[in-house]
């Protein structure tokens, strides 16, 4: 952001905040801050963003205010069952809010505007249904007064993005597609790029997905067709994890003539080139003259019949991923035709959006490990400083209730961001805010002096602060220069409050280690034990039959599907924020670590994706069983790296599963000779997927083991004051 | 020093000589963690954040005890 567009942001939420406070107090609302914090928390770059953001605090205050007045009207008088209701909401609300990104915000404000109104007034419950009332309204109000000012003086639309972020987005998929079609015709080695790539995807995804919604707010024309923009989206997500799991496979179909395996492999790449170039033309609001042919990818069943059991199992994988990605091509092609009003097509071309994800069979609901962790530390937070409030009653009274729990909301949206850094600036914020409401304050007559001095605080907090510290900033101001209807001045209840603030964060930090350590290192070792828990999970379990399975068995084999598919993003995320130097990673092998956890997700997931053909018919006695061994070998090796991530050292892992590659291709190659045509196609192409399946999972297996070598663990398992 | 708990008063503010003694004790311990974080001998505690608290209970009575009784 340019230092003017900064200056006008700043002179806007300056502006709004004095108006909403001008407002509050001419018409003698309650409690005038409540429309300042509208105000302070909507406040966005873009017009768009910030209507979105507002609508959404408007629609979350209303649940908020009528769970507050049931909560009180079921338990008036009895404080258990009070602090039991409470919580039971707090932890709904938190669960909603981490596992619903599109409207997380809104569960934000559900919980915490509960809070807020449980507490408006702890002698008595008589002003509770004004308390809900005014809340409402003056969030209404804070909201229509700055969306008014963001739309009228200096308006920043968001008029546009959509297309220049879609725009982008489809580019870099290009790239990611170019890279692996080079790869594939043996133009470049395969190398890291694509993970470079992948992650500026997921990061256009996001700030896609945001556009969609704050454009989506601000014109009707984009609202109208946000369903196609989100299918647009949702076909680039899938096409992102398709070209993951065909790049992962290169490495092993490099040395096949892959040209002479799937001679229309030239006319099918030159159909993929021109959809993309037809795409950039299409968002770019340039004409296209591309027409879609589909297309399909036999392979030669001479040439193939030459390969070696393992090379025909590498190629039927690739070949399976390359279609998909014909698909969806097809289907974010058409997509883009119908957004810019070229053609019509009702969705003739719907690839699956899902396919790698097995059938769950399971109707009930599959939680999150993780999500359930943070709504259970709100939950407990909010009820650990009911009791601190009852019991010990400290400075801050209340607020160890309604603030802790606010508090823990925000901790639990961003988990890496840690309670124990947030003292020191909101110990600074405070005083700085309590300084001027000793000194300044009580000078102030009249609404010109207060309106100069809120203005003059919220600018320079908008124009020098941005994100958690513009936060503790506004909170500092709103909470200690407390602007009442009718302003008293008592030292010793401010000089409390700062107290009170730098010890709830103190208690939050406390908090922070009930469910674990707070520590990124202990958090990614742990998360790397579940992984390989989960791994070793669904590894037992693909030898069942699916259909003979208890309901329970099926919910628990798509709760570890569910963590096996989270778990790299949340990897990737804590492993960021762990710091380098004290574990003694200057190479930065933990992101490779993770990159290769990401591979093994995508191996584990085309192997789970292949039918059960244990007991195919072309299969030997002998055969299956080998299979099985070395399904267990998989299956133990997860387990031991469940309980230690280096437990198998690369050389004799290696040598064990390269003896039984070389074990099952002699067999494979008897059974081949004796079965001859007793074998339909489809069978084969069965039996290569589960092979290929097998093998990428070994791959992936041995890539993990390479780099979890060059990792010092007991660094990381190091105990450290935090 | 007369052993006999005084409030410390800023600008006609009385501070508890407990809320005194438990800020110093608490930075103490801070800048005890952070020496052994650095010298690498925290490895040795088994639970460091327990350590940590039990170290700003000590050095709190401790001040308390020789300086700031209360």
């Amino acid at each position: 952001m340019s230092k003017t567009t900064k200056l006008k942001e700043a002179i806007k939420t300056g502006l709004a905040f004095t108006l909403v406070f001008g407002i509050a107090m001419q018409l003698g609302w309650m409690n005038p801050y409540w429309a300042g914090w509208a105000v302070a928390v909507i406040a966005l770059p873009t017009a768009g963003a910030s209507i979105r953001k507002g609508t959404l605090r408007v629609i979350g205050t209303i649940p908020g205010c009528l769970a507050a007045l049931v909560i009180q009207a079921l338990a008036p008088q009895e404080r258990w069952t009070f602090m039991l209701l409470t919580c039971g909401w707090m932890f709904f609300t938190s669960y909603m809010m981490v596992s619903r990104q599109k409207d997380s915000y809104l569960w934000v404000m559900s919980g915490y505007v509960c809070l807020i109104i449980l507490l408006s007034d702890v002698d008595s419950s008589a002003n509770m249904f004004e308390s809900a009332v005014f809340r409402t309204v003056e969030t209404i109000m804070g909201v229509v007064v700055y969306t008014l000012i963001a739309v009228f003086l200096w308006p920043q639309t968001n008029l546009g993005a959509i297309k220049k972020s879609s725009a982008e987005l489809a580019a870099t998929l290009n790239d990611i597609y170019c890279s692996g079609r080079d790869t594939l015709l043996g133009r470049r080695a395969p190398d890291g790029s694509f993970y470079g790539l992948q992650a500026n995807v997921v990061q256009q995804l996001a700030q896609f997905s945001q556009v969609i919604h704050a454009e989506g707010s601000e014109s009707y024309e984009v609202k109208e067709v946000s369903h196609l923009w989100e299918r647009f989206h949702r076909l680039s997500t899938a096409l992102l994890e398709t070209t993951g799991r065909w790049q992962s496979g290169l490495a092993e179909i490099v040395r096949i003539d892959v040209q002479a395996v799937f001679p229309e492999l030239q006319i099918f790449f030159s159909e993929l080139d021109s959809r993309f170039s037809a795409l950039s033309d299409i968002l770019a609001n340039r004409s296209s003259s591309h027409l879609t042919h589909r297309l399909g990818l036999e392979s030669d069943r001479t040439t193939v019949e030459r390969l070696s059991a393992f090379d025909r199992a590498a190629v039927e994988i690739a070949r399976k991923e390359m279609i998909r990605i014909e698909e969806l091509t097809a289907g974010l092609l058409e997509c883009a035709r119908e957004l810019a009003g070229q053609v019509v097509s009702g969705g003739k071309t719907k690839p699956s959006l899902t396919p790698s994800k097995i059938d769950r069979g399971t109707w009930l609901p599959v939680p999150d490990w993780d999500h359930l962790r943070s709504a259970a530390f709100v939950s407990a937070t909010t009820g650990v400083g009911f009791l601190i409030w009852i019991l010990f009653d400290p400075p801050g009274h209340s607020g160890w209730f309604q603030f802790s729990g606010t508090i823990a909301l925000l901790i639990a949206l961003v988990p890496q961001a840690r309670a124990s850094k947030m003292i020191m600036p909101v110990a600074v914020t405070s005083l700085i805010c309590l300084a001027i409401y000793v000194f300044v304050m009580p000078q102030l007559s009249s609404f010109l002096g207060l309106g100069a001095l809120l203005f003059t605080c919220m600018f320079l907090n908008c124009y020098f602060m941005s994100g958690m510290g513009r936060f503790f900033v506004s909170m500092a101001i709103l909470n200690i220069i407390q602007i009442q209807n009718h302003q008293v001045y008592v030292f010793a209840v401010m000089a409390n409050m700062v107290l009170f603030l730098v010890m709830a964060f103190m208690f939050l930090y406390v908090m922070s280690y009930l469910l674990g350590s707070p520590r990124p290192e202990k958090v990614v070792l742990h998360m790397l034990d579940r992984f390989f828990h989960s791994a070793e999970f669904l590894m037992s379990r693909k030898a069942i039959n699916y259909g003979r399975l208890s309901s329970l068995e099926r919910w628990r084999i798509a709760f570890h599907t569910r963590q096996l598919s989270m778990l790299p993003a949340k990897l990737a995320a804590w492993s960021k924020v762990i710091d380098r130097k004290h574990i003694q990673d200057a190479s930065g092998h933990i992101q490779t670590l993770v990159i290769s956890i990401q591979n093994l997700v995508y191996r584990i997931d085309q192997f789970l994706e292949t039918d059960i053909v244990f007991r195919a018919k072309p299969l030997s006695q002998e055969l299956r069983d080998n299979l099985q061994i070395w399904n267990d070998v998989i299956e133990k090796i997860f387990g031991r790296w469940a309980q230690n991530p280096e437990a198998e050292p690369v050389t004799p892992l290696r040598d064990r599963l390269e003896a039984g590659f070389h074990r099952i291709e002699k067999q494979i190659e008897e059974v081949v000779n004796r079965a001859g045509d007793e074998v339909s196609r489809e069978e084969g192409e069965k039996f290569f997927r589960l092979l290929g399946g097998y093998r990428g999972i070994s791959e992936a297996v041995l890539a993990y083991a390479g780099i979890a070598q060059a990792i010092n663990w007991s660094c990381l398992r190091e105990e450290r004051f935090s | 020093m007369n052993g006999i708990p005084s409030e410390f008063t800023i600008g006609g503010i009385y501070l508890s000589p407990l809320f005194i003694a438990g800020c110093l004790g608490v930075l103490l311990a801070y800048w005890t963690a952070s020496l052994l974080n650095r010298t690498r001998l925290s490895r040795y505690f088994f639970y460091p954040p327990l350590v940590f608290v039990a170290l700003a209970v000590i050095y709190t009575v401790a001040i308390g005890y020789l300086f700031v009784p209360f």
